[in-house]
């Protein structure tokens, strides 16, 4: 009935790669790799990409010198590595237009055969990444403390993109060697065992960051998304936010009269006002700033756990400091879909002559709601957090009550997922969120759990 | 100073990854290289013509057309017509950009097939020419739509790269019609399109079907010299006829849309669709909940409030003479109401088995007008493209209509009037022939009224044998009658509850339109944004 889908295609590599190890002592650590891979996915003249590494470490707590400072920190290893990587996962004939024909139509009510053109772009190549990771390693209190910190730049050239293209061009976007991005960032990982009378605690912790920005594009810039609009371009990160700038409410007609107001629009006292960027008096898509984007920054999590007589505990907590999410639609629209939407708690502080330092816009619904869904800041929430991740406490019965029975080990737990979250979404939305800002999604569930491990 | 060599490790290597030892060079063997295709095989021309079909226009399209009208009421949801309806759409609206990226896809087909058509062996010429002639119908149509909405724009006969559609600027109104006119003039004159075809090819583009296009794309500029002699052709020449039922006259209109009388002898293009192959499940927003729908486009009191009495006259004047029963409004009207729109206590959907499907309690407005979830906001529910041989989840092969002989009658009916030649033989041949097709009966609907408002009787009558077909909103924005029509509050049927505010019509939604902005569309933000050509339409 249903045509199966189906298709096959062959894709080769050459690759040829030499690799030198020198280790002198355990202390001097030293690796070169070359690599040089003719990937089919691209064109003749195009195939060809060499990818040399090198990475290098140093011990030095394994020198004579640290013999002093032994005691107090028993390891400390220095690394650093620098390479270039390449990306060539894209699928095979991007280079071509091909032609598929299918039983895509039909005449009379009998099937016939139609065409799809694939849309290609015939200068793509491989995507290049220059990484550079320095970084060391550092055991204090016998090795019970661990330290270990990273940072990293990686530069990313001729970045395979699907550029958005016009619709005019009539065909989907081809991969486009686009241009170049630099991605930057740091890692701070702890681990810390210690014992305080008889209780066992362990701790350990994680905190990382990292940016990126648009280098090179060739001075173009893409706008894509409708009602969430994002830009890449030159000098911010990929796909930044790109929206006009809220700038409070109007209060009363006298304010709208003194405008600026949309294209087109006539808004009520109670509406968002915005900023009028290029100060020609209208609201257009002239007017849309950069204004953040939704990449995490500032990651962590930090574990603790103890164990005492056969009780344990432990507990995880995670978090970002710092991130953007343009929220859309039924999430923080009230009324939205003139009827569908729902109204949550957060549009209760909403404007009203009498409450004109009000958090939310007068409420609307349909053609009224067109001035304040337009894509502004408004709609972009601060979603950093910390959450309670899970917490846990068990016990293990005591080995010799249990071998009478021939049990090897005998450990009830209760936990709880999801315990606890602090952060400043609105309408209780889960700031781990990563869709496209509408409610449609599944919120987090909070999980209990109690359990019982049993080993014969 | 010593020095060990703990380790010194050398290794080298020469690797071929993928299934076996392929040359880097690997040509696709489920599909052709742009390079091949043209070249090898004498079907590539028709198999790239058969694509160019698939994008004339849609079920969905069709019916969504009338939602932007005074015909019909869309529910807001994403990516829909209603904000197009009601006048609050922006240049990021997604409707409009979808148009504008589907017609220039629909324009690129066209383009491949016409720019590599030579390459192709062993087409015989003839044949080699009903292709071309096919294309470049199909792409005349696809700048109709696009000019029509939008005014100006980019225009091209090739298959234009990235870089030029970056780069491209639009092309002046004017120039795009004439060229369009000038393609299609070729096609007609040159006599390249056969007046039928056989079994395996009916659904291609006939001579007639390329006259009808013509003609729209004249009536749109109101050129009625034109319209009139095109249409006069394909009445006198083409052979067509009203489908009447031979067996029921009753059914003969609604029995026009019915999948068992596809490609019936009123039919000069229709969209193909097959069952179980390639289907469309677009009932499903505008049948009742009843009957496994979900209404979210559903018929306009205004759309109701223009089918005539039975007598010819139509509701305003029937009520100003005191003859119209406000509590049985849907008596003595035009049959064709009946056979678009169900109304409560009026004439159900019939089912596959032959039997009645009512509207049940759960299809009507509740207290004070409030439409639960699925239930038309109207209180009317569309009839027109009810396919009861629909399979699991309301889908559906049905072809919709694109252009029937009816409308050819009503744009040859309304060229005269315009040029100021109607008279009763054209009466005769037109809005007699289509009211007496549609079961009026009384002489004083169906006998030649005279000139008196015949413009308006005419607008009146392609407004209600053509609703939900996607004709109305082009007819409004070429008559520039929208601000008329579209702006205010549009209603559903009379509920009590609001007695005393529009005449207890219940209030749907309030729309706007502003003549000096809203006749063109905004070009799409999306690709002004990537291309700086681009202009924008005034006021937008």
């Amino acid at each position: 009935m249903w045509p199966t889908g189906g298709g096959a295609s062959d894709w080769s590599m050459y690759s040829g790669f030499a690799r030198i190890n020198y280790n002198y002592d355990e202390r001097y650590l030293l690796e070169f790799n070359i690599r040089n891979d003719y990937s089919s996915y691209f064109a003749k003249g195009n195939r060809s990409g060499i990818f040399p590494s090198v990475s290098a470490g140093w011990r030095v707590s394994s020198e004579k010198f640290w013999d002093r400072i032994r005691e107090y920190i028993p390891s400390f290893k220095i690394r650093g590595s620098y390479g270039l990587v390449g990306n060539n996962r894209i699928g095979s004939y991007q280079y071509m237009q091909t032609v598929t024909v299918t039983q895509g139509g039909s005449f009379n009510n009998e099937l016939v055969n139609t065409v799809s053109y694939s849309s290609a772009n015939p200068d793509v190549r491989w995507e290049k990444t220059a990484m550079a990771d320095i970084g060391f390693d550092m055991g204090l209190l016998k090795n019970n403390l661990n330290i270990s910190f990273d940072w990293f730049h990686n530069r990313t050239s001729d970045i395979l993109f699907g550029l958005p293209v016009p619709g005019i061009f009539g065909n989907g976007s081809p991969y486009q060697n686009a241009g170049v991005v630099a991605t930057s960032g740091w890692e701070l990982s702890l681990s810390y065992y210690f014992k305080t009378g008889p209780v066992n605690h362990t701790f350990s912790g994680n905190v990382s960051d990292s940016w990126n920005k648009v280098v090179d594009i060739k001075g173009t810039q893409s706008i894509s998304g409708t009602d969430v609009q994002t830009i890449l371009t030159e000098g911010y990160p990929m796909w930044s936010y790109y929206a006009l700038k809220s700038d409070g409410f109007f209060q009363n007609e006298e304010e709208i009269a003194a405008g600026p107001i949309p294209d087109g629009l006539t808004p009520k006292p109670g509406d968002i006002r915005y900023v009028d960027k290029n100060d020609d008096g209208r609201i257009n898509s002239e007017d849309r700033f950069i204004v953040g984007n939704d990449f995490p920054r500032y990651l962590f999590s930090f574990t603790y756990g103890f164990e005492v007589k056969g009780f344990d505990f432990s507990m995880m907590w995670q978090g970002v400091g710092k991130r953007s999410k343009w929220m859309r639609g039924e999430a923080v629209e009230a009324f939205h879909n003139n009827n569908e939407g729902p109204v949550l708690d957060m549009h209760l502080d909403r404007w009203t002559p009498s409450n004109p330092d009000a958090t939310y816009p007068r409420l609307t619904r349909g053609s009224e709601s067109a001035n304040n869904v337009l894509g502004s800041d408004f709609w972009i929430k601060d979603a950093k957090y910390i959450r309670l991740k899970n917490v846990q406490v068990g016990y293990t019965f005591p080995k010799k009550w249990m071998s009478k029975v021939k049990i090897q080990n005998f450990r009830v737990y209760a936990s709880l997922q999801n315990a606890l979250t602090f952060s400043a979404m609105p309408g209780g939305w889960d700031p781990e969120y990563t869709g496209d800002g509408s409610g449609r999604s599944y919120p987090v569930a909070r999980v209990f759990s109690l359990g019982v491990n049993l080993k014969f | 100073m010593k020095t060990t060599i703990k380790t010194l490790i050398l290794s080298a290597a020469v690797m071929a990854g993928a299934s076996s030892c392929l040359s880097l060079d690997t040509p696709p063997y489920d599909r052709e290289t742009d390079l091949t295709y043209w070249t090898e095989n004498p079907d590539a021309a028709v198999n790239a013509l058969n694509s160019c079909y698939n994008t004339i226009t849609s079920m969905q399209e069709q019916l969504w057309s009338d939602t932007m009208s005074d015909n019909a009421y869309m529910i807001d949801q994403e990516g829909n017509t209603n904000a197009i309806g009601n006048g609050s759409f922006t240049s990021s609206e997604y409707y409009v950009e979808l148009v504008w990226d589907s017609r220039y896809s629909g324009i690129r087909y066209c383009n491949e097939l016409l720019t590599n058509i030579d390459k192709v062996p062993g087409l015989e010429n003839s044949l080699k020419n009903r292709y071309i002639a096919e294309a470049k119908v199909i792409r005349a149509y696809h700048y109709y739509e696009l000019f029509t909405k939008f005014g100006d724009v980019p225009y091209t006969e090739d298959v234009i790269s990235i870089a030029e559609s970056q780069t491209i600027s639009r092309t002046p109104r004017a120039e795009v019609v004439s060229n369009i006119l000038a393609d299609l003039s070729e096609v007609i004159d040159g006599d390249y399109l056969p007046a039928s075809y056989d079994e395996a090819d009916k659904g291609r583009i006939t001579k007639w079907a390329a006259m009808a296009v013509k003609a729209k794309i004249h009536l749109f500029e109101s050129q009625w010299d034109e319209v009139k002699s095109l249409t006069s052709r394909i009445i006198t020449e083409g052979g067509f006829s009203l489908f009447r039922d031979p067996s029921d006259a009753s059914k003969s209109y609604s029995g026009l849309f019915e999948i068992a009388n596809e490609g019936n002898s009123e039919v000069i293009l229709d969209v193909q669709y097959t069952p179980y192959a390639r289907e469309h499940r677009d009932q499903y927003n505008f049948l009742p909940p009843s009957l496994g729908g979900y209404a979210s486009m559903s018929p306009l009191q205004e759309l109701v409030d223009s089918y005539i009495m039975l007598d010819g006259r139509t509701v305003e004047q029937a009520k100003a003479e005191g003859d119209f029963d406000e509590d049985s409004p849907y008596d003595n009207r035009d049959p064709r109401l009946k056979a678009t729109i169900a109304y409560p206590g009026g004439p159900g959907y019939i089912l596959a088995d032959g039997s009645e499907h009512v509207l049940a309690d759960g299809d009507m407005l509740g207290e004070g007008g409030t439409a639960a979830s699925g239930v038309s906001p109207t209180g009317y529910y569309f009839k027109k493209f009810w396919d009861n041989t629909y399979r699991a989840e309301l889908y559906s092969g049905l072809n919709p209509i694109v252009i029937r002989y009816a409308d050819v009658l009503l744009m040859y009916a309304e060229a005269l009037a315009e040029l100021g030649e109607f008279d009763a033989t054209a009466w005769d041949l037109t809005i007699r022939d289509i009211r007496s097709r549609a079961g009026f009966t009384a002489a004083s609907a169906l006998d030649y009224p005279g000139n008196d408002n015949i413009i308006e009787t005419i607008r009146n009558e392609r407004r209600c044998e053509l609703a939900f077909e996607g004709l109305r909103h082009k007819d409004i924005m070429r008559w520039r009658i929208a601000e008329n029509v579209m702006d205010g509050w549009c209603h559903g049927m009379k509920i009590n509850a609001t007695i005393g505010v529009d005449d207890g019509y219940k209030r749907v939604e309030q729309r706007s339109f502003d003549a000096a902005k809203h006749y063109l569309w905004p070009i799409p933000q999306a690709d002004r944004d990537l291309n700086g050509n681009l202009t924008q339409n005034p006021n937008w």
